[in-house]
């Protein structure tokens, strides 16, 4: 992801200080429950690609398979639509917001 | 098709053996995975819909921008996995091993095949594989469903074999 694409999201008619304000508001990635994605697969999933421990890994994995979501990762925007972008070249339904 | 452990760890490596008639039913789900991913990416179909998910809910623009920067690349890796699997499953069947790097392309490739099959078949958090095969044997044992859902289910316990082996859990 380029830097370009995060300044493009700012609208135009922001002052200099709400755009300061926008760029320190943390972004999350957030893995949305679905029928087919495996408890285990998952759970491997975060461990493989964030290094999560197994616990921490599992904790995720039951929050987006009882609550129908979790947050997985937060940080710059960028960073996420690259989480986002892997979590999709596992299957994993990832989207990004800001929090 | 219980066919218990399927995989296991050996070293860093994992192995399995499949049936000859097994490795059909793989081989055959992942090349027709590997048909629709040669396509442009439509995403009319409801499968290809769940294979490249929009990555924001709330703008159009910015799911636009992100599928602009993240589309083909998603798509070549997709590609990637089904070839890897392809080229490591004996279309006779037989051993298979795996290095982790090519158990990781086989477990994407067999998840992909499960969300465009999942999808196809309407499956839901509540859905009971084995009862909707019960079902289905009881409405027309003839039906493509009926395979549809017993391949499903075997995907799924290759999947999770694999996923259980090479994480050495």
């Amino acid at each position: 992801m380029s830097t370009e694409s995060a300044a493009a999201v700012l609208p135009a008619e922001e002052t200099e200080v709400d755009e300061t304000a926008e760029q320190d508001r943390p972004w999350s990635t957030v893995v949305w429950n679905d029928p087919v994605n495996l408890m285990t697969y998952v759970t491997w999933v975060f461990c493989h690609l964030f290094g999560y421990s197994r616990p921490k890994a599992e904790k995720l994995m039951l929050d987006v398979h009882q609550k129908g979501r979790a947050t997985v990762s937060t940080g710059a925007r960028e960073r996420m639509e690259f989480d986002a972008s892997r979590l999709h070249s596992y299957g994993l339904w990832a989207t990004v917001e800001k929090q | 098709m219980g066919s218990g452990t399927l995989f296991v760890r050996d070293g860093d490596a994992v192995v399995g053996s499949f049936a000859p008639e097994y490795a059909a039913v793989v081989r055959g789900l992942v090349s027709q995975a590997g048909s629709v991913l040669a396509h442009p990416v439509d995403r009319r179909d409801p499968g290809i819909a769940r294979l490249f998910p929009d990555a924001y809910r709330e703008s159009a623009d910015d799911a636009d921008e992100f599928r602009r920067l993240t589309e083909s690349e998603l798509r070549t890796g997709k590609i990637e996995s089904v070839d890897t699997l392809l080229a490591t499953l004996p279309e006779d069947g037989g051993d298979v091993r795996l290095d982790p790097e090519q158990a990781s392309a086989w477990l994407r490739a067999l998840n992909d095949v499960r969300l465009l099959m999942g999808t196809r078949l309407d499956l839901t958090d509540d859905t009971d594989i084995t009862t909707e095969v019960d079902d289905e044997i009881l409405r027309d044992p003839q039906s493509h469903r009926l395979a549809e859902l017993v391949a499903y289910g075997y995907l799924t316990e290759v999947q999770e074999s694999l996923v259980l082996a090479l994480a050495a859990w």
